[in-house]
């Protein structure tokens, strides 16, 4: 498969999964260009891994994680919050509507997350990553990425589904 | 899930729904790919072959570029600061590079700003609070978009003016520099009323800092650029103290009384005007190929007497659409909010047509 082929193919869904992680479609391009312009001087190399896609998704994480030339807090989220402006009083029902205010409240608290807190989830909820899988791209240990997710979870007033397996004591800290 | 005020009760299917709605946002592969040809082009001049496989996440290839809404905050804040002082050394048209100029040239924008609207599926009828609530959430996230609105009048079912305006940020706060553009066509002077088509009479571009809210008027430093088309009856355009006769430009930079150019009615009035029960839902119907809530004004409401009809869009619960209807008159507004690519950024800027001269 040559780079071309493979971004015909992979790089929609590349793009989707930065747009995620970044929870900014300009930076998510950003990003992805940067990983993409290393990729495509050693596609040679890259091209012949058995998963190259998730290579490259590691490297999309690892450049998220270690990107710090931006300030990334200060950028200018296009989700406002609820109550910072314009703010309307009502009584709340559970029609359409509501679903979308819900989102974009959801999105911009999902902003507030530390880095690696995020990258946790999305790998988990928009990816659908095991924790081993999540570990392996995130280089820590699986009791280091359910405590990111845990943490989050309850940053954000998640109810789980199905409570999360006991975390073992782990002395790493990130 | 809850509504505002209480402590929202959130699943893990409402978690995968809000990722996959940003996912839905990603800019456009095409984009990426263009770009990264153009930058590998310019890397491969300056670098030597590519080595071995490294590992990942290590160094970095490129100087990030600086985002267009990072140039613009700065742009904004630089112009705050030296309008005043540049605001006689000016010169040269809008479209020509070089010059001295009090305005900052419009930043670039990457193509795909903004991502594609949210796509929410119409169940039912919203509340009309639950309505208000979502079309103040998008009109607030539709801040940084160009706004564009067009107001047509017909007269018996013929089309006699029509004003269309740009402006940018679609919601400006104070201190933000604002640029806007309207371009006015009407039926010239003399010319029959029912079968005279309209022709391109004004074309304007204003450029400022948006004020504070008052209630008074309020005048601010801005750059006023008009075209003044020649073959419509009219001898000249007016605005404020300056005029420009017809068939020629002029470009002034001064302080003049300020004009909030946004689209009115703001979709915030609106959201509060649904609220206060002034419009009711009357049904759903497609407009421009979007899903959409028509309402209609009840007698409370501000523009009583004659029908006034609203549609909004569920996919992303901006206003689309406005019709009132007074005797043979008919007004039709249509807004859109878009985002600010390079393309369409370039809506701003006033074209001079060939051979005008500029007059002022």
């Amino acid at each position: 498969m040559t780079f071309n082929e493979f971004a015909g193919a992979r790089l929609a869904a590349v793009l989707r999964f930065a747009t995620a992680l970044t929870g900014d479609p300009d930076l998510a391009k950003d990003l992805v260009q940067e990983v993409l312009i290393r990729v495509s001087a050693r596609w040679q190399e890259i091209g012949q891994l058995d998963r190259p896609e998730a290579y490259i998704r590691k490297m999309v994480v690892n450049e998220y994680l270690s990107w710090r030339r931006r300030s990334w807090r200060r950028r200018s989220w296009r989700l406002i919050p609820l109550g910072m402006s314009n703010d309307l009083t009502g009584v709340p029902s559970p029609d359409p509507a509501d679903g979308y205010i819900e989102r974009q409240a959801l999105l911009a608290e999902l902003a507030k997350l530390s880095r690696r807190q995020r990258t946790a989830l999305v790998l988990r909820y928009y990816e659908g990553f095991s924790d081993a899988e999540i570990s392996d791209v995130m280089s820590c240990t699986q009791s280091t990425v359910r405590g990111h997710v845990f943490k989050a979870l309850a940053a954000l007033r998640v109810e789980l589904d199905q409570p999360l397996p006991t975390i073992p004591p782990s002395k790493e800290t990130h | 899930m809850e509504g505002l005020g209480r402590t929202p009760a959130r699943t893990e299917a409402d978690l995968r729904a809000a990722l996959a709605e940003l996912g839905r946002r990603a800019p456009s592969a095409d984009d990426v790919l263009s770009a990264l040809r153009e930058a590998g082009s310019r890397r491969q001049r300056r670098s030597p072959p590519p080595g071995q496989l490294r590992p990942v996440g290590l160094g970095r290839v490129l100087i990030p570029r600086l985002g267009w809404r990072q140039l613009a905050v700065g742009a904004a804040a630089a112009v705050a600061a030296a309008a005043v002082a540049l605001a006689l050394t000016l010169g040269g048209s809008p479209g020509r590079p070089g010059g001295p100029d009090v305005f900052p040239a419009l930043p670039n924008p990457p193509a795909s700003a903004g991502g594609p609207p949210v796509v929410v599926s119409p169940g039912h009828h919203p509340s009309a609070a639950s309505l208000a609530r979502a079309m103040l959430t998008a009109f607030n996230a539709a801040g940084d978009d160009l706004a564009y609105e067009t107001v047509t009048d017909f007269r018996a079912g013929h089309l006699i003016q029509t004003d269309r305006s740009w402006s940018w940020p679609a919601v400006p706060s104070p201190g933000q520099l604002q640029y806007v553009r309207d371009a006015f066509s009407a039926i010239p002077r003399g010319a029959s009323q029912v079968t005279a088509s309209v022709k391109l009479t004004e074309d304007t571009g204003y450029t400022t800092v948006v004020p504070r809210p008052s209630r008074y008027g309020q005048n601010e430093l801005a750059r006023l650029i008009t075209v003044c088309y020649a073959g419509t009856g009219q001898t000249g355009c007016g605005w404020g103290r300056f005029n420009t006769p017809a068939g020629t430009w002029s470009k002034h930079t001064a302080v003049m009384p300020y004009i909030d150019h946004t689209p009115s009615p703001r979709g915030s009035d609106l959201a509060r005007q649904i609220a206060r029960g002034e419009w009711r839902i009357v049904g759903h119907t497609r407009l421009r190929g979007q899903r959409a809530i028509k309402l209609a004004q009840t007698h409370s409401g501000t523009i009583q007497g004659h029908p006034v009809f609203l549609w909004v869009s569920t996919a992303t619960y901006l206003p689309l659409r406005m019709i009132s209807v007074t005797g043979k008159f008919t007004e039709a507004d249509n807004w859109y909010y878009l985002p600010p690519s390079k393309a369409n950024l370039a809506h701003l800027h006033v074209p001079i047509p060939p051979g005008y001269p500029r007059s002022g």
